[in-house]
């Protein structure tokens, strides 16, 4: 008897072992303190949900506790590169090229649909597989020619472009993999075929060709956004189509430290930490002033410096504008009472103070973050030019159209 | 709720076992904790639904009282007929209208109807064979149909399995620590095998069928093969290690199916609890093998097929392995096939099966099997690499769905001393913990590349 109860205890550790486990995970879950935004994934961490009679008996409330608790859970970064290393432990990681699956969405964390395409890794480089169908591009043409249609009768004689802005995909997926619905430049033809006469599409592909073609450094390796040479190849195709005369180079410098984007922190593979970033600047036109508002309608104004110092931040690419903001006004230093609206993502960062060449005032804003009407915009602010501009893949979900098609009301 | 949701792992289940530790001693108490916080976990899910698994459990309690007082084959029929009423508005009502020409899309389906609708039928009909008693009391009729460890995906469990428990139970540290190790066990297969190859095959079949070769539409439905296999068992091993815990022992619902030597064998190993049912409350009453045994069978079959969705592709499924059934019955009955050849002939055939089952637009299943036998165009570009980086898992499944870890296990526990066990047990508590923790958290890790900066 005394043998059976000294066995039984023994027995207990591995169960004492499981409750201490999952207790503990409890209490720290509740205990430790939350941070707000996760820079790693670039996006705002869930909130704490509020229950209501809404949420309660339609399960909102759980799937935000759910997403809550996803978003917050202790040492939640250790536990993604355990789960990384676990991942390369039972999948085989050789061969050229390698296609790393992507969850689609994260439920509850953000209000704007998350594009999160799976991710293919060749020549060490890392690159979001492009895949479009006609439905989303239709959408997004539609939305253009909405927005143009509504701009013509308030403010006629203001100008719109679209420019759709070729990924990394485009130019270094190796070419088998680029065919019918995976050609970007084939989605953005068949874009631009569906805009109307009063939308000018501008051709950003031709000229990043040209600089890929030369071996510049045109797009990260580890991130999804473009280099400041793409971003200036962008400004030169937006100058030409635009009929304006394009800044001559003065030149870059480069930001200390080394960069490891949003696509290396998605994947989290060694062989592309080897392959790390850095990031350069273009210097740009005497700025005069730049002003960051929170919505469209300019309440609040603050002032900051269009080139940021982005030391203590994973996130390089924030050294432009500081990131996204919902609406920034630049002012520069060329008085020709000239004004542009880029209506943008984060693409437009790098590439915003260019324009300062060209334009008296530059307004960027971002429609995921706020909402607007750009006809009204466009009167108010006596704005010439109106430039439309996303990355390619837009064209691969109805999410961005139908954010665009919140900007006009007919 | 989930079992594999971080709500369930680090609130639901320390508050529900804390509960019934501290209630050890006491029945009635452990039961009304179980009945509260099963209704919880349900209503996690399905805040408005709760109210409709509670009538039907008092319906059934009710009905249970009839049948007892009055065991007529009308009564039974009545009653069953009632409990099947939720079932055929809630999950077929859409179904049936599109075939009738009528335009109804039906309710959204309320989780696991199906699975305690099946329970309380074989309650009901248990109590009317007189094999059980009659509940008296509602709520112990309600945790049964309730008891969280089985409630979203099963096993189907059977009252008379239960009743002693219900009525009194106790759990040893034994009983506990095998419930854990079944219970991660479980875990691991759902989230570290089942959702690495889901991951690939839903990333491949987001594509064009038209993309893939043979090769790969061969690779893309091996692994939805593992996938169900590993996502399905492996609920049913966090099911039956949950109630270890709580004090419950359950059937087994799994016997390495893919290890079949003929298609019989097969549904004698897989989702054991669904097919007994079937052949214990359909099968047997309608006659059996002892008169019109082929048309019990294809009765059988749809049923199964249809239990498992609203919609043709299932019935077909359902009706494929009646034809296979019928076809071993009649045609292979003198032939002696050799495992080596029976094996990966069965296997092949279930996983063809898993075609139907999986493309609920026939016109994709259609162009699914006309690739894999040949008929395909495509050259995998973007299936290749993926199926390629998935080969270890697929070899690990392959592996892990034979007998043959377990005896590997048994043999090293065994073969040391009590001290080791308990050292190796504790050890994979903790990586099991870690591991499924970390693969659930980065589930939901999905950088929004489009958003911020």
């Amino acid at each position: 008897m005394k043998k059976h109860n000294k066995k039984f205890e023994v027995k207990n550790i591995t169960s004492l072992t499981f409750i201490t486990f999952i207790v503990a995970g409890a209490v720290m879950l509740f205990a430790l303190p939350k941070d707000k935004i996760s820079a790693e994934e670039n996006r705002v961490l869930s909130k704490s949900p509020v229950p209501t009679a809404y949420t309660l008996t339609k399960g909102g409330y759980s799937r935000g506790v759910n997403s809550y608790l996803n978003d917050h859970f202790p040492f939640r970064d250790s536990l993604i590169d355990i789960s990384s290393r676990l991942s390369g432990l039972v999948k085989y990681q050789g061969g050229d090229v390698t296609l790393i699956p992507q969850s689609s969405a994260v439920e509850g964390s953000s209000e704007f649909a998350a594009v999160a395409n799976d991710v293919m890794i060749y020549d060490g480089r890392a690159m979001e597989v492009f895949k479009y169908d006609d439905l989303s591009v239709e959408r997004y043409a539609d939305a253009l020619n909405g927005i143009q249609r509504s701009i013509s009768q308030k403010a006629p004689e203001t100008r719109v472009f679209s420019m759709v802005v070729p990924t990394s995909y485009e130019f270094y997926a190796p070419a088998a993999y680029k065919n019918g619905v995976h050609s970007e430049s084939g989605a953005i033809d068949k874009l631009n075929g569906l805009l109307s006469d009063g939308v000018i599409p501008v051709d950003a592909e031709k000229y990043l060709r040209r600089v890929v073609a030369k071996g510049e450094y045109v797009y990260f390796r580890t991130d999804h956004h473009w280099t400041t040479e793409g971003a200036y190849a962008g400004y030169k195709a937006f100058c030409a189509k635009a009929g304006l005369k394009a800044m001559a180079s003065k030149g870059k410098y480069t930001v200390p430290g080394e960069f490891l984007g949003t696509l290396y922190n998605s994947v989290r593979r060694d062989s592309l930490k080897a392959q790390y970033d850095s990031v350069e600047v273009h210097y740009p036109p005497e700025v005069e002033s730049c002003y960051g508002y929170a919505d469209a309608a300019m309440n609040t104004e603050y002032e900051f410096f269009p080139l940021m110092d982005p030391e203590g931040y994973d996130n390089k690419y924030i050294t432009f504008l500081g990131g996204d903001k919902p609406l920034v006004k630049l002012t520069g230093a060329n008085h020709n009472g000239k004004t542009l609206l880029v209506v943008k993502d984060s693409y437009s960062n790098a590439m915003s103070l260019f324009f300062l060449e060209n334009y008296e005032t530059v307004y960027l804003l971002d429609p995921r973050l706020t909402p607007a009407n750009l006809a009204d915009f466009c009167r108010e602010h006596e704005v010439d030019d109106v430039l439309l501009e996303n990355y390619a893949l837009v064209l691969s979900n109805c999410g961005m159209a139908d954010i665009l098609g919140g900007l006009y009301g007919e | 709720m989930l079992f594999s949701e971080l709500t369930f792992l680090y609130i639901f289940l320390p508050v529900c076992l804390i509960l019934n530790i501290v209630f050890r001693k006491y029945t009635a108490a452990k039961n009304a904790v179980l009945l509260v916080m099963s209704l919880l976990f349900y209503a996690w899910g399905e805040p408005v639904y709760v109210l409709l698994m509670i009538g039907t459990s008092l319906l059934s309690w009710w009905l249970g009282l009839c049948i007892n007082r009055r065991r007529t084959k009308k009564v039974l029929a009545l009653s069953v007929v009632l409990t099947l009423a939720p079932l055929i508005f809630f999950k077929y009502s859409g179904f049936l209208a599109g075939i009738v020409g009528v335009k109804f899309n039906g309710p959204t389906m309320p989780i696991g109807i199906s699975f305690y609708t099946f329970q309380i039928i074989s309650y009901l009909a248990d109590v009317y064979r007189g094999t059980a008693k009659a509940q008296r009391n509602p709520f112990y009729l309600m945790l049964y149909v309730s008891l969280f460890p089985q409630l979203i995906a099963g096993p189907i469990v059977r009252y008379v399995d239960v009743e002693r428990e219900i009525n009194g139970r106790q759990v040893t540290g034994e009983d506990f620590t095998d419930g854990v190790l079944r219970f991660l066990a479980g875990l691991g297969k759902k989230v570290i095998l089942a959702d690495t190859v889901g991951g690939v095959m839903a990333s491949v079949l987001a594509n064009p069928l038209s993309e893939l070769s043979a090769l790969g539409a061969w690779g893309v439905m091996l692994c939805y093969t593992f996938q169900i296999y590993f996502d399905f068992s492996g609920y049913s091993d966090m099911a039956i290690g949950l109630g270890k815990m709580l004090g419950f022992k359950y059937n087994e619902n799994f016997n390495h199916p893919y290890i079949s030597v003929s298609i019989k064998d097969f549904w004698r190993r897989w989702h054991i609890s669904m097919s007994s049912f079937f052949r214990d409350y359909i099968y047997i009453p309608m006659g059996g093998n002892r008169r019109h045994q082929l048309f019990n069978m294809l009765v059988v079959w749809a049923a199964t097929g249809l239990w498992h969705g609203a919609g043709w592709n299932f019935i077909l499924w359902g009706l494929y392995f009646f034809l296979l059934l019928t076809a071993e019955k009649y045609l292979m009955k003198k032939i002696k096939v050799p495992a080596p050849i029976s094996v990966p002939v069965t296997f092949v055939l279930v996983m063809l099966g898993w075609v139907l089952f999986y493309f609920e637009d026939m016109g994709q299943a259609l162009q699914m099997y006309k690739i894999m036998f040949g008929g395909g165009t495509g050259s995998d570009l973007l299936a290749g690499p993926q199926l390629l980086s998935v080969i270890p898992t697929l070899v690990i499944c392959a592996v892990g769905s034979t007998p043959l870890p377990v005896r590997v296990k048994d043999k090293v526990i065994s073969a040391i001393p009590e001290w080791a066990r308990v050292i190796l047990e504790t050890a994979f508590v903790i990586v099991m913990l870690l591991a499924c923790t970390a693969m659930i958290v980065s589930g939901t890790y999905s950088p929004f590349l489009y958003f911020r900066f």
